[in-house]
C-alpha cells in the first residue's frame, strides 16, 4: 500500500466509493483490474468483515490475487474466486440444510456429464430404441442437445414442478429427471447444480443467507457482462434487497460467453434496475503509452485506440557504431532509468526488473551479457519451460542418447535417435548396438561418449573434455562454424553439470537430467534483475520498458527468412510487432552499424528494412 | 455480546464413556472421588487448551468395551451478558468463527457444532487430534441405539482461537511454584514487565547505590569484599574487583528474586511461611490478574475475548469461611468458569441451575442436573432455603429423607443415630422437612437431578396420601411408589402414630420432662405430674401436636431410654436406608 499509485481522478473517486452499488463500465486497458483491487484494499482497512471477488475463471481470479495489496491475513479476509468456486464453498459449509450429502462428488467435465446422459438415455425404454439406431454422429449431437437442455434448465433456476408446465418436450423433460436421479444415486452434483443449489439453500434458509450476508460486507463482480442468470440470481438472493453493497465491473461490448446463456443485460439492465447503482464510466487506455501504439500503428495498421490512450511513453531507435557501443548504449540507458528511479509515466519506482531486452535470437546477446557482467548490471535469461536446446547436431544425437542411457524404454527418443544417426529404428536396438551400426566417425565418437559416462557421474568431466579435443581434430574436416557450434553446446552441458555438481553430493546422471529439464541447473535461473529473452519466449509477456537490440538488417528479419521470403517475411514482420507491443510504456530499438563476423572481420550492416521509413 | 460453551458431549474419554454435560456461565461440578469431575475438565482442555498428555490411559476402557477414539463435542451459543440466547453471533464473534464454522437453521438460533476426536496415529506412534466443524448438532440419542458420536464428523477445521484461551488450575496450585516456573501465569506476566530504557536505568541506578549503602554500612559486607579482592592478585587478572549485591543487579533478572509478602496484623511474612491454603488461593488470584491483563488488551483492539477457566478444587486448604468468599470472587472473573469442588459452601452459594453432580449409577460414570425450568419461583426459594440451611451438606448427601413436619425433623435423627449407632451427619443422611404434605416435588426433582437417593416418611391421612402418590407420578422419577415411600397406617399423623404405636408411658415422660421443670412448687409439681398421668389418648395427641417443635427430639429420646423396640414404621425406613445405601431399590 505504501507504494505510490497514479491512479486518475475518476479511477480514484471509485477506488474510495465505500458503500452502496455502484456499477463501473470499463473498457479495454482502462484500469479496472486495478481500481478493483485498490477498492478492495481499501475496503479491507474500513471493515472487519469479508469481501466477495467474483470472476469468471479461475486464472482472472489467480490474477486478480496476485495483484493485491499486500494485506495480513488477507486469504482469511477475502474470498476471490469463480461463482463456482463460491458456491462450492458455500455448500461444503451449508449444504446439508437443504439435504446434501456430506461431500457429493462434482462432475465439472462435458465428457463426464455427457455420459451420465448416455445412461439416462440407455435407462428410458422407449428412448434407447431409436438411439440406437442412430448413427455415433447423430447420438453425440442428440446428447449435447439434451446436455443444453438440462444446463438451461438449471441455469434459469427453474424448480421441477415449473418443468412440465414450461416445456413441451416431454422427451426432454424425461430424460431431465432420469438424468437427476442418476446423480442421485451416484451421490452427485453437476456443474450446474452448484449454483441452483446455493440459490435454493439460500431462498430457503434465510438465517443462512443473511449469515453470508453479514460476512460478505463488500460484493465485487468482475468482467460482469457475462453473468448469466443462475449467477444473477445467487447474488440476488444472497442479497435479498438488504445488500447494497455490490459492485459490478464490466464491459457490455466485450461479452464473450454467449453459449453460456450469459447475456451484458444482467449487467447493464437488471443490476441498474434492481440495484439503482451509481454509474462510472472508464473510457481511457492505460495498457500502453502513445508513442508505443503509434509506432506500432506504423508497423502494421491496426485498430489499436490511440486516442484513449492517455499516457505519452516514449519510442527511439538508436543507431550504434559496433556490437560493443549497443551493448554501452544499452547498459547506459539502464543505468540512467534506474538512477532517475521515477518517470510519471511509470508506476512505482524504476527496477531492472521493469526492464527487458529482446533481440530475435540468442546470441545477439553475446556482446550485451559481457557488458552487463563488466558494469555489475543484474540480469537473467527468460528460458523457455524443459530441457535444454542445443544447436549442433553432434550434441543433439548426444542428448538422445542420453535420454535412452538412462531409460532404454524411452521409444520415442530413441526413434528419434535412428532417424538422426540414419538406421533403421527397430524397437530391440540398445545404446551398443547403435555403436557398433554407425559409421560416421564423430557420431561414433558421440555414442562411445554417452556409452562410457559413469551413472555417478564421477567421470562426466573427463570424458566431455575428450570429447571437445577429439572435435577440434582438423583431419575431421568440419566447418569452422560447426565446431565452434558443438564448443559451444559441450561448454554449456559442462555449466549445467557444474552447476548441478554444486547442489548435491550424491550425484547421478539420472538426477541431473531431471535437475537439467526443470531448470534448476540453469546458470541463471534467479528471477530478478534485467530480462534477457527472445521474442518468441516473451510472447503474451509485457514489460514497462523495453529494449529491442539488434534491428539490423539480416538479423532481424533473420537472413534466412529473406532468402527465402513469402510468409516467412511476413512471420518476421508479425515478431517485431510482437516485439514492440511488449512495451508498456518506452520502447528503444537499437542496431550496431557494424557487427563482428566469425572469422574476425567486421561487416557493415543496415537497419532492418522493416524500419527504413521510421524516420525520427 | 458474548458466548456460552452450552453443551459438552464426551465419548471414550477416561471413565466418561457418553456423558453429554450443560454448562452455565458458572458450572460448579460436585459429586464424590473417581466420579468423572476432573475428566470432565481434562476433556474440555483436550477440545480447547493443551492436550500433550494424552496417553493410552485417557481412553476408555472397561471389561465389556474399550473405545479407540476420544470424541469432545462443544456446542457454542451466543448470548447476552445476562447469559440469554441470542439469535445470531456478534459481529466480532462472527468475524473470528467465520460462515465456515456458524450454524443457523431456519427458525433457531445460530451456534458453533464444533468436535474433537483423538486416535492413536500408528504411523507417527503418538496420539493425533483432530478438529471438525459438525455439520449440525445430532440428537445425542435416535431411540437409544444411535448416539451423537456416530454422526457425520463434517468439515476438519481448527477452532482453537487466541481470542478463547483455555486455562487450567489444578488442586496442586502453589504460589511458590508459580514464582519459580516461567510457564506458570505469573511467570508469563512477570517475563512480559516491560520498562523505558529510561526506567530502567534509573532503577539500576538505585539498585546500584543500594547495593553501595548496604555493603558499606556492614563491616561484614565490607570485609568480605576486601578480602574477596585478593582473588584479583592470584588469578593475575585486570578485573574491575568483586562486586557484592545484596540486591538484584540487573531489571531482567526480576524474576529471579521475585517474592511476595503477605502481611497481616501479627506483620509481614513470605510467602514460604504461609500455609497451602494462602499460596493456592494466590496462584488463584495471580490466574486473575493475568486474564484481566489479557481481558485488557483485546478490549483495547476492540476484539472480542472470552476465556474458559476450569478451576480444580479452589476450596482446596481453605478454611471453610475463606471458602465462603470463593464462589464470589471467581464469578467475579470474566468468561466461563467450570469449578470442580467438594465443598459444600461453594455448593451453596451456587445457583440451583449451576450445579452437576456427577455419580456412577453402577453401569458408568453420569451426571444430573437441576431442571430449574420445571421449578416455579416459589419451589426454587423453598430448595435453596434448605440448601443454604444444610450449608450445602445436601449437595453431597448419600440419601435424602423426605417428610411433612417438623416433628419428624427432631426425632428422626435421634432415631437414626440409636438405630445405625452413628449420627446422621456421619453417615450422609439429610433429614428434610419439606413443610406440608404438598411440597414434595421439586425436592423429589432436586434429588432424582442430582442422582441421590431419597424417599419419602409420609402421613397417611386419605388426602395426604393421594397427594402424594400424584407427585412421585407427576416427578417422573422412574421409582414405583412403594419403592420410595413409607406411609404411616391408615389415617395417622406421626404423632397419632406414636399413641397407636404404644409409647403413651414415653410420650408423658417427656410432657413430664418439659412441663415439671417449669412448675414453682413441689405442690404444683405434684399435681401437674397426676394431670399428665391421668391424660387419655386424645389429650396427649392434642399436648404434642399443639407445640410440635418441643417434643419431637425429646419424645425419641424417651422412647430410645426406655429400651423398648423403635417404631415400626421407623424401623421400616431405616431399612429402606440401608437398602438404598447398598444400591438396591426398596
Amino acid at each position: 500500500m505504501s507504494q505510490k499509485i497514479n491512479l486518475s481522478d475518476k479511477q480514484r473517486e471509485i477506488v474510495l466509493v465505500e458503500d452502496g452499488p455502484i456499477y463501473v463500465k470499463a473498457s479495454a486497458g482502462s484500469g479496472k483490474t486495478r481500481v478493483l483491487t485498490e477498492r478492495i484494499g481499501n475496503l479491507l482497512g474500513k471493515t472487519k468483515r469479508k469481501i466477495l471477488a467474483l470472476t469468471f475463471t479461475n486464472k482472472a481470479a489467480k490474477e486478480m490475487k496476485e495483484r493485491l495489496p499486500n494485506f495480513a491475513d488477507i486469504n482469511k479476509r477475502l474470498f476471490v474466486g469463480t461463482f463456482h468456486g463460491f458456491c462450492q464453498y458455500v455448500l461444503e459449509n451449508h449444504g446439508n440444510l437443504i439435504g446434501l450429502p456430506k461431500a457429493p462428488h462434482i462432475f465439472e467435465e462435458e465428457s463426464d456429464r455427457i455420459k451420465l446422459i448416455e445412461q439416462a438415455i440407455e435407462q428410458t425404454p422407449s428412448y434407447s430404441n431409436d438411439y440406437k439406431n442412430q448413427n455415433k454422429k447423430e447420438q453425440q449431437k442428440f446428447c449435447y442437445k439434451v446436455l443444453s437442455f438440462i444446463s438451461q434448465v438449471k441455469r434459469e433456476c427453474m424448480l421441477e414442478e415449473e418443468l412440465l408446465n414450461k416445456n413441451k418436450n416431454e422427451n426432454f423433460v424425461m430424460l431431465f429427471k432420469t438424468y437427476q436421479d442418476i446423480l442421485v444415486s451416484q451421490n452427485a452434483i453437476d456443474f450446474d447444480d452448484l449454483l441452483l443449489l446455493v440459490y435454493k439453500l439460500f431462498i430457503q434458509n434465510p438465517e443462512t443467507a443473511s449469515l453470508y450476508r453479514r460476512t460478505y460486507q463488500y460484493i465485487c463482480v468482475d468482467e460482469a457482462q457475462d453473468l448469466n442468470n443462475a449467477q444473477y440470481q445467487v447474488v440476488l438472493a444472497l442479497t435479498n434487497g438488504k445488500h447494497k453493497n455490490v459492485m459490478m465491473v464490466g464491459d457490455p461490448n466485450q461479452s464473450i460467453f454467449g453459449f453460456n446463456g450469459s447475456s451484458p443485460d444482467f449487467m447493464n439492465k437488471s443490476f441498474v434496475e434492481d440495484f439503482k447503482p451509481k454509474i462510472f464510466e472508464l473510457k481511457e487506455n492505460y495498457r500502453s503509452s502513445q508513442a508505443v501504439l503509434k509506432a506500432a500503428e506504423k508497423l502494421i495498421p491496426s485498430s489499436n485506440d490511440v486516442v484513449n490512450t492517455v499516457i505519452k511513453g516514449i519510442f527511439e531507435i538508436h543507431k550504434a557504431n559496433n556490437e560493443e557501443g549497443e551493448a554501452g548504449w544499452i547498459c547506459d540507458k539502464i543505468n540512467e532509468f534506474i538512477q532517475q528511479g521515477k518517470h510519471s509515466d511509470i508506476e512505482g519506482d524504476i527496477t531492472f526488473e521493469k526492464i527487458a531486452i529482446l533481440a530475435r535470437n540468442k546470441y545477439v546477446f553475446n556482446k550485451l551479457e559481457e557488458t552487463l557482467n563488466e558494469r555489475g548490471i543484474p540480469f537473467y535469461y527468460k528460458m523457455t519451460p524443459g530441457g535444454i536446446k542445443f544447436e549442433s547436431e553432434a550434441i543433439n544425437i548426444f542428448d538422445l542418447a542420453f535420454r535412452i542411457k538412462l531409460n532404454p524404454q524411452d521409444n520415442l527418443h530413441c526413434r528419434r535417435l535412428c532417424e538422426l544417426l540414419e538406421i533403421k529404428y527397430d524397437k530391440t536396438i540398445s545404446l551398443s548396438g547403435l555403436i557398433l551400426k554407425v559409421d560416421s566417425e564423430i557420431k561414433n565418437q558421440v555414442l562411445k561418449t554417452v556409452n562410457n559416462l559413469a551413472n555417478d557421474g564421477r567421470n562426466v568431466k573427463v570424458t566431455l573434455e575428450k570429447l571437445k579435443n577429439f572435435m577440434k581434430n582438423k583431419d575431421l574436416k568440419l566447418d569452422d562454424n560447426e565446431v565452434r557450434m558443438i564448443l559451444n553446446d559441450i561448454d554449456e552441458i559442462l555449466k549445467h553439470w557444474f552447476n548441478y555438481a554444486k547442489m548435491t553430493d550424491k550425484k547421478s546422471l539420472q538426477q541431473f537430467k531431471n535437475a537439467m529439464a526443470l531448470g534448476q541447473t540453469h546458470p541463471l535461473t534467479q528471477y530478478n534483475g534485467v530480462t534477457l529473452s527472445t521474442v518468441h519466449t516473451m510472447k503474451g509477456q509485457e514489460f514497462d520498458i523495453i529494449i529491442l537490440m539488434g534491428v539490423d538488417d539480416e538479423t532481424f528479419p533473420d537472413y534466412r527468412a529473406i532468402r527465402s521470403g513469402g510468409v516467412e517475411m511476413v512471420q518476421e514482420k508479425n515478431n517485431l510487432y510482437v516485439a514492440f507491443t511488449r512495451a508498456k510504456r518506452f520502447l528503444f530499438a537499437v542496431w550496431p552499424q557494424k557487427r563482428l563476423m566469425p572469422w574476425g572481420d567486421s561487416k557493415d550492416r543496415k537497419i532492418s528494412r522493416f524500419l527504413e521509413n521510421f524516420t525520427l | 455480546m458474548q458466548i456460552l460453551i452450552k453443551s459438552v458431549r464426551i465419548y471414550g474419554f477416561r471413565g466418561l464413556q457418553n456423558v453429554e454435560i450443560e454448562l452455565e456461565p458458572i458450572t460448579v461440578l460436585t459429586g464424590m472421588n473417581n466420579s468423572g469431575k476432573t475428566s470432565f475438565l481434562k476433556a474440555l482442555q483436550v477440545a480447547l487448551g493443551n492436550r500433550s498428555f494424552i496417553s493410552q490411559d485417557d481412553f476408555f476402557a472397561s471389561d465389556k468395551d474399550s473405545v479407540d477414539e476420544i470424541i469432545i463435542d462443544l456446542k457454542i451459543i451466543s448470548v447476552d451478558g445476562d447469559g440469554n440466547q441470542l439469535v445470531t453471533f456478534s459481529e466480532n464473534w462472527e468475524v473470528l468463527f467465520t460462515e465456515e464454522r456458524i450454524v443457523h437453521e431456519s427458525g433457531q438460533e445460530a451456534y458453533l457444532p464444533l468436535r474433537t476426536v483423538v486416535t492413536f496415529d500408528e504411523l507417527n506412534n503418538a496420539y493425533k487430534a483432530q478438529q471438525f466443524i459438525l455439520n449440525e448438532w445430532p440428537d445425542f440419542s435416535i431411540k437409544g441405539k444411535h448416539f451423537w458420536y456416530e454422526s457425520y464428523n463434517g468439515k476438519k477445521r481448527n477452532f482453537r482461537f487466541d481470542e478463547i484461551p483455555f486455562f487450567y488450575m489444578d488442586a496442586q496450585r502453589d504460589i511458590i511454584e508459580d514464582i519459580k516456573n516461567r510457564a506458570s501465569y505469573l511467570g508469563k506476566m512477570i517475563s512480559k514487565i516491560k520498562y523505558s530504557p529510561q526506567d530502567i536505568e534509573d532503577i539500576e541506578d538505585q539498585i546500584k547505590i543500594l547495593n553501595e549503602k548496604a555493603v558499606s554500612s556492614s563491616s561484614v559486607l565490607s570485609n568480605i569484599k576486601t578480602t574477596l579482592k585478593e582473588l584479583g592478585t592470584a588469578l593475575d587478572s585486570h578485573s574491575e574487583g568483586v562486586d557484592i549485591t545484596p540486591f538484584t543487579k540487573k531489571i531482567r533478572d526480576l524474576n529471579k528474586g521475585f517474592s511476595i509478602y503477605y502481611t497481616d496484623n501479627k506483620g509481614s511474612f513470605p510467602m514460604e511461611y504461609h500455609g497451602m491454603g494462602t499460596r493456592s488461593w494466590s496462584s488463584l488470584l495471580t490466574l486473575k490478574s493475568f486474564i484481566s491483563i489479557l481481558d485488557a488488551s483485546y478490549r483495547e483492539k476492540g476484539e472480542a475475548f472470552f476465556p474458559i477457566i476450569a478451576i480444580e478444587e479452589p476450596e482446596a486448604h481453605l478454611y471453610p469461611n475463606a471458602q465462603k468468599k470463593l464462589y464470589q470472587q471467581i464469578s467475579k472473573i470474566g468468561g466461563q468458569k467450570i469449578i470442580s469442588t467438594h465443598s459444600p459452601c461453594i455448593a451453596a452459594l451456587a445457583k440451583l441451575e449451576e450445579v452437576r453432580n456427577f455419580y456412577n449409577n453402577g453401569s458408568g460414570l453420569l451426571c444430573g442436573q437441576i431442571n430449574v425450568e420445571e421449578l416455579d419461583s416459589e419451589d426454587k426459594r423453598k430448595i435453596k432455603w434448605k440448601v443454604i440451611n444444610s450449608r450445602g451438606e445436601i449437595f453431597f448427601s448419600k440419601a435424602i429423607v423426605l417428610f411433612e413436619g417438623e416433628t419428624e425433623e427432631q426425632a428422626l435423627p435421634v432415631f437414626a443415630d440409636h438405630y445405625f449407632g452413628k449420627t446422621a451427619f456421619e453417615i450422609g443422611v439429610d433429614f428434610v422437612g419439606v413443610g406440608g404434605y404438598g411440597n414434595y416435588l421439586p425436592f423429589i426433582r432436586f434429588a432424582h437431578a442430582l442422582a441421590i437417593p431419597w424417599c419419602i416418611f409420609s402421613d397417611a391421612e386419605p388426602e395426604t396420601v393421594k397427594s402424594v402418590k400424584k407427585q412421585i407420578k407427576s416427578s417422573l422419577s422412574n421409582e414405583r411408589e412403594n419403592e420410595v415411600v413409607v406411609f404411616l397406617d391408615d389415617g395417622n399423623n406421626f404423632e397419632r402414630q406414636l399413641i397407636d404405636d404404644g409409647y403413651t408411658k414415653e410420650i408423658k415422660d417427656a410432657i413430664k420432662n418439659k412441663e415439671l421443670s417449669k412448675c414453682k412448687t413441689k405442690q404444683h409439681a405434684k399435681a401437674k405430674q397426676a394431670e399428665i398421668d391421668s391424660y387419655d389418648n386424645k389429650e396427649l395427641y392434642e399436648t404434642i401436636s399443639e407445640i410440635k417443635t418441643q417434643y419431637g427430639a425429646v419424645i425419641a429420646e424417651e422412647i430410645i431410654k426406655s429400651g423398648k423396640q423403635l417404631p415400626p414404621k421407623i424401623e421400616v425406613l431405616f431399612k429402606k436406608i440401608e437398602k438404598m445405601f447398598k444400591g438396591e431399590k426398596g
